[in-house]
């Protein structure tokens, strides 16, 4: 009786000792709700692949003259998608081929986004580059725009009489040069548009780190005669791994997801991935198809994962962040240093203010691409506008629909915001603070899966979720409830990489001196990472600013700026729907400026410009 | 005897009359019941019942379409709309979750989705045809049930240069020879309107239509070609490795207007106003011999568990009326009323538009009740050859 009273005293104490740490209770609650979060999307997937709906059913017994019902169990969707029953060039062209594609797209935009967004977070942080504000601020529009944005201003410079319809692009007007079709439709230039869009992922990832990176670390190297190259690959590589890895992991993620950009480029020059063929089996009566290949997507994303989480775990800890302050040292690039600026304009003003400029142009023509004829009038008539198919109650600025639908989705970024951001630096916190744990690594993985569904097919499965769950359907609570956990990827990637910069010394000082767990949250951790943490409250607002397919299902055309932009763009009225697209990236830029006046933070200033 | 046998006969009739009643109640659910109340009210009538009903909710509509989130609607009656924007598969999916678990969703549907309008929503009791009688007669009778509210076309339309070049194509054929390559087309893996299009071509109809037309242009019989089920397979099989796909109809438009002479592309002409300019035919206009267009039916339906039932009603009369369509479509061309009594505007007219029947001798109208009974083997064996295009 003793020794049993005994023992539920130690559990007890056990259990006292084990929730008085703020980071397992944060463990423990976050691993609850994701589980809740993330087990349901997988199990609907995978029953959906295996149990037939009224079509599959119906598609299945017309063309293998079966008698399947609906509700039957089958695996006539794997047969037929992966192992060829219905031909194998069926398999071959809508899973194999597309899979391929999938995979060497990826792998080449992360290259891309990886080299070139570290390479320019490097010249920011650690280089005497001239034009520093200017090429860290223009150098996140690329990720704030729509990815199609970039896809659309590659057609229009490099099109030319040779491919397609002829129409001649810039380069071809200009220089006379026409290049082949590989370079305007095909893997070529998804793979350059992908990469150019995720960069700024790699940018303020890796740049967060190189800017919070103790100088001295460096400086000892310099004063032990290590050359450059060898103080890159040994001390800068070695550091910035996690966020190297990170950035990878997130675009990878999203380049396998990715639609827009392989159907406005990669279609037209026959080149088809997963998601354009997701979504072509998702519109035919094929949807248990669709599901497989959302399977896939997800699998393939938790390999990656697992393949991080692995090199997270066996690399030796890296604090970078003591506490201790120290002067950084400028590379200086010498007579490189103003062609490297040059070179890193004019490639940014391609890929980030031409495709401004050009909405604001589209916005003004009063007949769709006649730059000839430009007119205020979409954007500042308040009386109704009625010319050239065009029917419109009033101009964007005035136009009571339109700010509606802003404010919609304003409110719904912010709300997402601060949840995901929030959110994201505890799972960070406790994370970190539990780093060797299986939990934490559960925690961690499951913050990180809403990333490797699809936004389609996530929002497909929350229409579902809310099909059942009545009280959400058409709410603004279930719009929050998907967003966040749509962006919490991006805080919890976030969110882990700073706490894993911050040394234990520095909240073990704060402990030692009685300082309670709130404080040493808001007082002593935050500020120290606090680009970092910003840039996981940022992030999700401007992915939530500008997303459309995730939300598309679950509310009507006028709720969200986006929608609304797709309402007009299917009108043909590209005057207003280009206003729209404008209208977004000033707000997100409007957002960025105030923030970084207000709290010193800002997008781009996670890296440090 | 007599009082007797007639308060027997009473009690009968009574009892009948209760019979059937109670059969009737049990049979027409609430919302079939409204129908055939509604079916021949007058707008005002109707307008009142649907105010009582709906109060200040609001009517939930899906559309593959967002035109028909008008403001017009609520202006002229005061009832609210939603209008969510579903594609054609996610609004049967929705259907099978709500309808089929008695769920409130939407009232009303609209959808361009034959294949699944006819198989699965009809085929499963999700959705109720209202046909208001007021426009029962300018209706064709196929249109009835499931209604065509409104039809939308696609032509094969071509840069002439600027006058250049006339008749460029005068027979459908052509577009699979090599000197047509790069006709751009919206991809019927990406829209079902095409698909169904290229399967509504494999009915036997036009494969003597084509049969015909490759007569006319290669001067002799068509000789059947082993790798093929027949003629239609032959021609959308070589059609599609000879065209480029492009997502948008407004990319294709103006990817025409602003190509080389001999440009061509599939899209609707409601497009055509936006490019216009004198470099741009539309091939039917010019007569093609086989067809040179398509046209497809947007099909609108009350769903079968539709809370306002009344107001569901009142927004399908409105939508088949001519202030309804004018204020959806305006002066657009490319889009046409299942109303016939509906004319086109004279802007429309003015932009080369013609009125349905024109484009319905010229064009291949969707087959629904055809698609619904060979859509599996051509969807599959279609989309495996634009998934295999090089």
């Amino acid at each position: 009786m003793k020794k049993t009273n005994f023992n539920a005293k130690k559990t007890a104490n056990l259990l006292k000792s084990y929730f008085s740490k703020p980071s397992n209770v944060l463990l423990i609650f976050f691993a609850v709700a994701l589980l809740l979060c993330t087990v349901y999307p997988i199990y609907a997937l995978l029953s959906s692949s295996v149990q037939m709906d009224a079509m599959d059913s119906l598609m299945y017994n017309q063309l293998f003259g079966s008698a399947l019902k609906k509700g039957d169990l089958s695996f006539n969707n794997y047969a037929m998608l992966l192992f060829g029953k219905y031909s194998r060039a069926y398999s071959v062209s809508f899973f194999w081929r597309p899979l391929w594609n999938s995979l060497r797209l990826s792998v080449y935009s992360s290259l891309i986004a990886v080299v070139f967004g570290g390479s320019v977070a490097w010249f920011i942080t650690r280089s005497n580059i001239k034009c520093k504000k200017f090429i860290s601020a223009v150098f996140v529009f690329p990720y704030i725009m729509p990815s199609w944005t970039l896809a659309l201003v590659w057609k229009n410079v490099f099109a030319n009489s040779q491919v397609g319809t002829g129409v001649v692009g810039m380069l071809e007007s200009l220089t006379g040069i026409c290049v082949p079709q590989w370079f305007v439709y095909g893997i070529f230039p998804c793979s350059i548009v992908m990469g150019l869009h995720y960069a700024p992922f790699a940018y303020i990832l890796i740049g967060g780190i190189l800017r919070n990176m103790e100088a001295n670390l460096e400086e000892a190297a310099v004063i032990l005669k290590a050359s450059r190259f060898k103080i890159l690959r040994r001390i800068t590589l070695p550091i910035v791994m996690p966020a190297l890895f990170s950035t990878v992991l997130l675009v990878f993620s999203s380049s396998m997801a990715s639609y827009a950009v392989p159907l406005f480029i990669g279609s037209p020059g026959n080149f088809y991935v997963m998601s354009t063929m997701l979504s072509s089996l998702y519109n035919s009566s094929y949807s248990g198809q669709a599901y497989i290949m959302t399977l896939v997507l997800v699998l393939l994303g938790v390999g990656l994962l697992g393949l991080n989480q692995w090199f997270t775990g066996r690399r030796k800890s890296f604090t970078t962040v003591t506490g201790k302050s120290g002067q950084v040292s400028y590379v200086k690039l010498g007579k490189a240093n103003w062609p490297i600026t040059i070179l890193m304009i004019v490639v940014l003003t391609m890929v980030a203010i031409f495709p401004i400029i050009s909405f604001a142009l589209e916005s003004m023509c009063r007949i769709q691409g006649d730059y000839s004829d430009l007119t205020l009038n979409y954007w500042f008539s308040r009386t109704e506008i009625n010319e050239y198919n065009v029917r419109v109650e009033s101009g964007i600025l005035f136009n009571p629909t339109i700010w509606k639908a802003l404010w919609g989705s304003i409110k719904l970024s912010v709300v997402v915001a601060l949840i995901v951001g929030t959110c994201g630096i505890l799972i960070g916190y406790a994370v970190v603070h539990n780093r060797n744990s299986k939990l934490a690594h559960l925690v961690s993985n499951l913050a990180f899966f809403p990333y490797l569904v699809p936004s389609m097919a996530f929002g497909a499965i929350f229409l579902a979720v809310s099909s059942k769950l009545t009280f959400l359907r058409g709410t603004f609570s279930l719009l929050v409830i998907v967003g966040a956990i749509k962006y919490l990827p991006f805080a919890s990637r976030s969110g882990t990489n700073s706490m894993m910069q911050l040394s234990g010394e520095i909240e073990e000082a704060a402990i030692i001196v009685n300082t309670p767990w709130i404080k040493r949250m808001t007082r002593v951790l935050f500020p120290i990472q606090k680009s970092g943490f910003i840039s996981g409250y940022l992030l999700p607002f401007v992915s939530c600013m500008r997303e459309l397919s995730l939300f598309i299902l679950l509310t009507s055309s006028g709720t969200l700026i986006t929608t609304l932009l797709s309402y007009w763009d299917e009108r043909g009225v590209t005057q207003i729907s280009n206003g729209i697209n404008l209208l977004i990236i000033a707000i997100v830029l409007l957002v960025n400026f105030v923030t970084n006046k207000l709290t010193g933070a800002s997008i781009d200033k996670g890296v440090g410009g | 005897m007599k009082k007797i046998v007639t308060v027997l006969l009473a009690l009968l009739i009574v009892f009948s009359a209760t019979f059937a009643l109670c059969a009737c109640t049990e049979k027409d659910t609430q919302v079939q019941a409204v129908i055939k109340e509604a079916q021949d009210m007058t707008w005002d009538e109707l307008l009142a019942k649907a105010r009582e009903e709906i109060g200040d909710n609001e009517l939930s509509i899906y559309g593959t379409t967002s035109r028909v989130n008008e403001d017009s609607f609520t202006a002229k009656t005061g009832i609210k709309v939603k209008v969510s924007q579903p594609n054609d598969s996610q609004i049967f999916e929705l259907l099978k979750n709500e309808v089929g678990g008695n769920v409130y969703g939407a009232d009303v549907i609209l959808t361009t989705d034959s294949f699944n309008m006819v198989n699965n929503a009809m085929g499963n009791g999700w959705v109720e045809n209202y046909l208001p009688s007021v426009y029962k007669n300018n209706i064709a009778e196929g249109d009835r049930d499931p209604l065509v509210c409104f039809y939308y076309n696609r032509a094969f339309v071509y840069n002439n240069g600027n006058g250049e070049i006339d008749h460029y194509i005068s027979n459908v054929w052509q577009l699979t020879e090599d000197a047509y390559k790069g006709c751009e087309v919206k991809s019927p893996l990406d829209e079902k309107c095409t698909m169904n299009f290229l399967i509504t071509l494999t009915s036997p109809a036009w494969q003597q239509k084509l049969a015909d037309a490759y007569k006319k242009q290669y001067n002799k019989d068509y000789v059947k070609n082993d790798k093929y089920e027949n003629i239609s397979l032959e021609w959308i099989d070589k059609f599609i490795a000879n065209c480029t796909f492009v997502n948008k109809d407004g990319t294709i438009a103006s990817d025409v207007k602003n190509g080389k002479a001999g440009s061509l592309g599939f899209f609707t002409i409601s497009k055509f106003r936006s490019v216009k300019g004198p470099d741009l035919t539309i091939c039917a206009h010019e007569d093609v011999e086989g067809f040179s267009g398509m046209l497809f039916p947007m099909y609108i339906m009350l769903t079968a568990n539709a809370k306002y039932p009344y107001a569901a009603c009142l927004y399908v009369n409105y939508l088949m009326g001519t202030e309804g369509y004018q204020a959806v479509f305006g002066n657009e061309a490319g889009a046409y009323s299942g109303n016939s009594s509906i004319p086109l505007t004279e802007t429309a007219l003015e932009d080369g538009d013609k009125p349905l029947n024109y484009w319905q001798s010229r064009f291949v109208v969707e087959d629904g009740q055809y698609i619904s009974t060979v859509y599996a083997k051509y969807y599959t064996m279609i989309s495996e050859w634009c998934a295999s295009k090089k």
